[in-house]
């Protein structure tokens, strides 16, 4: 951001960050490149999410049938 | 009930699982053989190729690590005056996600089948010294239906399809079941070193 001065010599360009006191530059800079990341996490963590849910659904499918299959008895 | 309070004491009622079961093993070792006369065993040898046993052993291992960076990083403002994770904290928790995500794919993958419940379960649960194969299998399955809330309440809270109240309720649900998985998940593993190391002896 450019910096007005009364001063043509001193107009000088200033980082946003210098604005806000007390900010902690480099925990700001590692959260902002880590946001280039956000989509892989939200691929994988979905990705991965369904992949249990279909195991898990896999086993409950199996288990009502041997279930339905036990109350059955040998009748046909 | 706070959330700390109620973390640390599903922690240390996990933590009292493992201390009763070594303590009742040592107590059964000394007056007689672990395994009961009579009582139903799994297949001692596996027909899989070292390989596999290898793929195994790595993914249990990375799951098992993932397991505890992504939970002590959660855990560890429960330790300071922070009302919410933020800072490197943050960073390192999101961070290390999608490896124990990955991991957690991987170990189902190779679990599920040999934690299927069976006729014989009930009589190890009953017989002095063979519950470990039952738990082992209830706290798999139980990791495994935590899991899937544990991730999907995070991840649907990061698309706009919500309201503030919406994200927050899901957060909430983050943080609930998140140290249960975690519990569950430690259990998991206890119980599948006590199996192995009683299948070894043999």
């Amino acid at each position: 951001v450019a910096v007005d001065s009364p001063l043509a010599s001193e107009r000088v360009a200033w980082t946003m960050n210098r604005f806000e006191k007390n900010l902690d530059v480099d925990y700001q800079a590692r959260l902002a490149r880590s946001w280039r990341y956000r989509v892989w996490l939200k691929a994988i963590g979905l990705a991965a999410a369904g992949l249990l849910l279909l195991f898990l659904l896999a086993y409950v499918f199996r288990a009502v049938d041997r279930l339905s299959a036990a109350t059955a008895g040998r009748s046909r | 009930v706070s959330y700390p309070t109620a973390v640390t004491i599903l922690f240390l009622a996990a933590l009292a699982i493992v201390a009763a079961d070594l303590v009742l093993r040592l107590v059964l070792r000394a007056g007689k053989p672990t395994r009961a006369q009579g009582a139903p065993r799994e297949g001692a040898k596996s027909a899989n190729p070292s390989v596999f046993r290898w793929l195994r052993v790595a993914v249990n291992a990375i799951g098992l690590v993932s397991l505890f960076l992504v939970a002590s990083t959660a855990l560890s403002r429960l330790l300071t005056d922070e009302r919410t994770l933020t800072g490197d904290r943050l960073i390192w928790h999101v961070g290390t996600a999608p490896a124990f995500a990955l991991a957690a794919v991987a170990i189902v993958l190779f679990w599920a089948h040999r934690n299927r419940f069976s006729a014989a379960d009930w009589s190890r649960l009953t017989s002095a010294g063979t519950w470990a194969i039952p738990l082992r299998k209830l706290f798999f399955w139980i990791a495994v239906v935590l899991a899937i809330p544990t991730m999907a309440s995070i991840l649907a809270a990061m698309f706009p399809l919500f309201d503030t109240d919406g994200q927050q309720d899901l957060a909430r649900i983050h943080r609930y079941c998140g140290p249960l998985l975690a519990a569950a998940g430690l259990l998991f593993a206890y119980f599948a070193l006590v199996t192995w190391r009683e299948r070894s002896q043999d």
